[in-house]
């Protein structure tokens, strides 16, 4: 049941233009641009948000363009690359609003319209129909973050700007590498539904390509290292774009391709599972005992999100439904926490200027609101209940029992005792202790400007909110297209 | 109506905490009006329900909440009611305590809503008809308990209170493995009288994974290091509160676990009942052995409450008839008596300032209402008829005979003569100082002079410990039997 339809192409159109009208409204309107931008996110959303109904009843769009030979753009859009790209749209023009009161000091051209041309991107990555068009969207995202890690030009940044372009660089080269070993194995490079790879050297070295290109994306470990350098050294936006949408991007790139490139009994037969297990593994015990011992705010972060999306990678890796449901929704679960994470510590370096975390004692009592929702994302990593990110171990959980490996589930609760070392000493310290108890009657209203506030409070929200409706709507998808993937 | 009552228990604290919130301008009488009334509603509602534990009925609806994955549904069997009542009473004594004892503190606001939300949850504990919203509530209490922990702020509720949460965490993580163990294998988690999951390998780590969890919240050893940190730190309300009530929320755990959730088959596959008996005797004589020789005296009712925690788990570990009342009779009865214990330590903070034993010689003398009262839970604490605990020890005693397992009336009998040994001297000193020591001169009673609120409800607890022999008949003891009967 395939339909042609206009709406992605319009919805890629209608983002182009306005980048294109972000960089010629100029420095000195970029602030007007910024709302420009977010309205033209907005209607997006609601442009693809008309196709809902049809895609959960099954229906699967795609639509091809005769623009760049030898293969053509084309765009496919099922429950997964939906509500993905409705999820980017949003998650972006959340940050564009948190955007409009940062201080970047300079460059705000610049900055905003390569803002919007990686979320366009990133939209364009889970909307794409097959290997090539996703090719193209992913390269000029991963590129086009260059220019906002190396945003502040000063030493240190530029040196970071480069660890990141060099493996971005690096990461291409290979996927094309593996689309050119699926191209020669099975002449085609767009989604299958039913596997057909043979099994061999060429489809290994395919699939070793995508793990390296996308897991670098995703901040997989071994291939995490540029993270932390060029989080560290970005503008918080910056590192929010990135870790809320790009990581996932790679995530969606493994997904995708796991189970629509090589399938589940190639997985199976070759073992791949084991390897992307370890590997994800690796990420989350690594990117904790990182995070715990960093001492800078913005690169715990960094290490905590590492961590985070080898939750991503370990559900897929299980090759279990009820794991991969934990695999999408931590997708949504992780953007809401971290985000709210990431947007806070951006409030706090904006208005204290303080990084370091030594530094924060004490910081509750002039930005309660701020910490308040900080200790909430806290609270959700470690995995409390109703919170999301329980939804997403629950399901991780009965994915291992379903695989039979439980013992499994230690990695992942040692995850959240890292997760609780890590933030909550940050939450506590910045609230109570004797110090802090004479400043108590100073409690004040923290002025921050009020869309930064709005931006932090959406994500925040979006962190218990789900749980408290009737429907978990990012649920019930996340079960109907796993379905769909294990018939 | 009646079927709404588990549902109005749980939410009017919770309820009056957000409005608590919401319109607190500072004003005295406000705070205290909200708070006690909400609190009272959630007391009036347990209450109600005792007509229902009578007559063995469930309370509730099938209306659902939530969606993560699972609803929430509130519904309150005999059991739950049997807790329910208990801890929505000692939350209400212990709130109108804290008007008294809190008065010249800091932080109000976020004390009394603390206090409303920590009702609300410890109610929604046993109030939920699954174990997965029994987690839902834990972890909940669990988040507020810690902040009321750490209320003074000062290095040493800072570095209890991180103890606490850091281990409060970990025995979350461990119900977490638990409950998904449990799920994957049974694929339910509501709570059937006989249970339903049979022995297996993963049955076993499961009951594992709940041994830390439930026993970490309950104070068993070896996991109970973080208790006697925390209670010393807390204010004495809620230190009241963390060993009368919140404690048992780890036994209630254990209870669902064993008698509603896994066959006793699969429990005795596991030999989780010995592990579980093994680490009570311990925490018995540990808890008893340590608290002799502590000083101060809130640290020393910390030990105390580890020791009384182990013969309830006791009880549970036994399986029997008999072991399953006492355990429920000393669960009622520790929450009174302890609660009388740690509201009497409060009251000396408060008017005199002491905090160790070895200073309150005379004392008695200066707060005779008070030290009364610890008089009253004292003797309750040995055992000695007819005050509460007697029962409770009573039914543990011939249940353990009745298993063969005389040794364990060996260990109860000597843990009272613990508990008089560290008892007794604080009482003695109290009314009868050595001549000389306190001074030359007349001694003179005077009152206590604390307010109103505090000296009743610590006599009110006080009296209860042994008011109930004289009421036929003995309700409490009649309630457990009816509970249990229906288990066996």
């Amino acid at each position: 049941m395939n339909d042609t339809l206009w709406q992605p192409a319009f919805v890629q159109g209608l983002l182009f233009i306005t980048i294109l009208g972000v960089w010629s409204a100029g420095e000195r309107r970029h602030k007007a641009a910024l709302y420009v931008m977010i309205a033209s996110l907005v209607t997006s959303m609601i442009i693809l948000a008309t196709l809902i109904q049809d895609v959960l009843g099954g229906k699967v769009y795609t639509a091809v363009y005769n623009i760049l030979p030898p293969f053509g753009l084309s765009f496919q859009l099922d429950l997964l690359s939906l509500a993905l790209s409705l999820l980017f749209l949003f998650v972006g023009a959340v940050l564009v609003l948190y955007l409009v009161t940062y201080p970047l000091q300079q460059g705000y051209r610049r900055f905003q319209t390569v803002f919007l041309l990686i979320i366009t991107c990133a939209t364009g990555v889970v909307m794409a129909g097959d290997l090539m068009s996703l090719f193209l969207f992913f390269e000029v995202m991963s590129v086009s973050f260059f220019i906002l890690v190396i945003h502040d030009q000063a030493q240190a940044s530029v040196a970071a700007a480069y660890k990141y372009l060099y493996m971005t660089v690096g990461g291409s080269v290979l996927y094309f590498m593996a689309v050119a070993c699926i191209f020669s194995l099975t002449g085609a490079v767009s989604w299958s539904e039913a596997a057909t790879l043979p099994a061999g050297p060429l489809t290994t070295l395919a699939f070793l390509g995508f793990v390296a290109a996308f897991g670098m994306k995703a901040g997989l470990f071994p291939l995490h290292i540029w993270m932390s350098d060029a989080y560290g050294q970005a503008p918080v936006p910056a590192m929010a774009l990135s870790s809320l949408i790009m990581l996932k991007t790679g995530a969606y790139g493994l997904i995708r391709v796991v189970h629509q490139v090589f399938g589940i009994e190639l997985m199976n037969q070759q073992g791949w599972g084991t390897l992307l297990l370890v590997l994800s593994i690796g990420s989350i015990l690594y990117g904790s005992l990182c995070a715990f011992a960093e001492k800078d705010l913005p690169r715990r972060l960094a290490y905590s999100g590492m961590a985070q999306v080898g939750y991503i990678t370990f559900g897929l890796a299980m090759v279990t439904p009820d794991a991969l449901v934990g695999s999408l929704y931590h997708i949504v679960a992780h953007i809401m926490m971290k985000g709210t994470l990431i947007l806070c510590a951006g409030a706090i370096i904006t208005k204290t200027g303080k990084r370091k975390i030594s530094e924060l004692a004490g910081i509750g009592t002039q930005m309660p609101l701020t910490m308040a929702l900080f200790s909430l994302a806290a609270l959700t990593s470690v995995g409390l209940p109703p919170m999301n990110i329980f939804i997403t171990k629950w399901y991780l959980s009965l994915g291992v029992l379903d695989a039979g490996q439980p013992f499994l589930i230690f990695v992942l609760l040692a995850s959240s005792v890292l997760n609780a070392a890590y933030y909550l000493p940050i939450s506590y310290t910045a609230f109570f202790g004797e110090r802090n108890r004479d400043l108590h009657g100073a409690l004040v209203g923290e002025r921050l400007p009020a869309t930064m506030v709005i931006s932090m409070l959406i994500l925040a929200v979006g962190c218990i909110a789900f749980s408290f409706m009737p429907q978990n709507i990012p649920l019930d998808w996340a079960r109907t297209i796993a379905a769909g993937f294990f018939q | 109506m009646r079927n709404q009552l588990p549902i109005i228990s749980v939410l009017a604290p919770l309820l009056f905490a957000v409005i608590l919130v919401c319109f607190y301008r500072g004003h005295d009488t406000f705070k205290k009006i909200i708070t006690l009334v909400g609190s009272g509603i959630s007391l009036l509602a347990s209450l109600a329900m005792i007509p229902a534990l009578v007559s063995g009925q469930t309370l509730g609806t099938d209306a659902s909440f939530m969606s993560t994955p699972f609803a929430v549904v509130f519904q309150g069997d005999p059991l739950s009611i049997f807790f329910a009542v208990i801890f929505s009473f000692s939350f209400f004594l212990a709130i109108i305590y804290s008007f008294g004892y809190l008065a010249h503190s800091h932080a109000h606001l976020r004390y009394y809503s603390l206090m409303l939300v920590t009702q609300g949850a410890i109610v929604g504990v046993v109030m939920t008809a699954s174990l997965f919203g029994l987690f839902l509530f834990f972890e909940l209490m669990a988040i507020t308990s810690y902040f009321l922990v750490i209320h003074e702020e000062d290095e040493k509720a800072m570095y209890a209170g991180s103890k606490y949460l850091f281990m409060t965490v970990v025995a979350g993580l461990g119900v977490f493995l638990g409950l998904v163990i449990t799920y994957h294998l049974g694929g339910r988690l509501d709570f059937v009288s006989g249970g339903y999951i049979s022995a297996s390998p993963l049955a076993s780590l499961a009951l594992f994974a709940f041994l830390v969890g439930f026993g970490t919240k309950a104070g068993m050893f070896p996991v109970h290091i973080w208790l006697p940190e925390a209670h010393p730190a807390a204010p004495a309300p809620f230190s009241a509160l963390l060993s009368g009530s919140l404690l048992k929320t780890g036994a209630y755990g254990f209870i669902r676990l064993m008698y509603f959730i896994y066959t006793p088959q699969a429990v005795r596959a596991a030999n989780f009942d010995t592990v579980l008996l093994v680490l009570a005797v311990i925490t018995i004589l540990l808890g008893s052995a340590l608290a002799l020789r502590q000083d101060q005296l809130k640290r020393r009712l910390a030990y105390s409450s580890v020791a009384q925690i182990g013969y309830v788990l006791l009880g549970i570990a036994l399986y029997s008839h008999y072991a399953l009342m006492g355990a429920l009779i000393h669960i009622f009865s520790h929450a009174l008596m302890k609660g009388a214990l740690f509201l009497c330590a409060g009251a000396i903070i408060t008017q005199t300032g002491k905090k160790n034993v070895s200073e309150m010689k005379g004392i008695g003398h200066q707060m005779p209402i008070t030290m009364l009262a610890f008089t009253l839970a004292s003797l309750t604490m040995v055992g000695i008829p007819p005050f509460n605990a007697y029962y409770s020890k009573w039914y543990l005693a011939v249940a353990s005979l009745e298993a063969g397992q005389g040794y364990l009336v060996a260990v109860l009998i000597l843990s009272s003569l613990l508990n008089a040994l560290y008892y007794f001297p604080v009482v003695v000193n109290a009314f009868f100082p050595e001549r000389g020591k306190i001074g030359a001169g007349k001694i003179s009673w005077v009152r206590d002079e604390l307010p109103q609120g505090m000296v009743y409800s610590t006599a009110f607890l006080a009296i209860l410990c042994v008011a109930f022999a004289f009421i036929q008949p003995h309700w409490p003891i009649v309630l457990a039997a009816k509970i249990s009967t229906a288990l066996f």
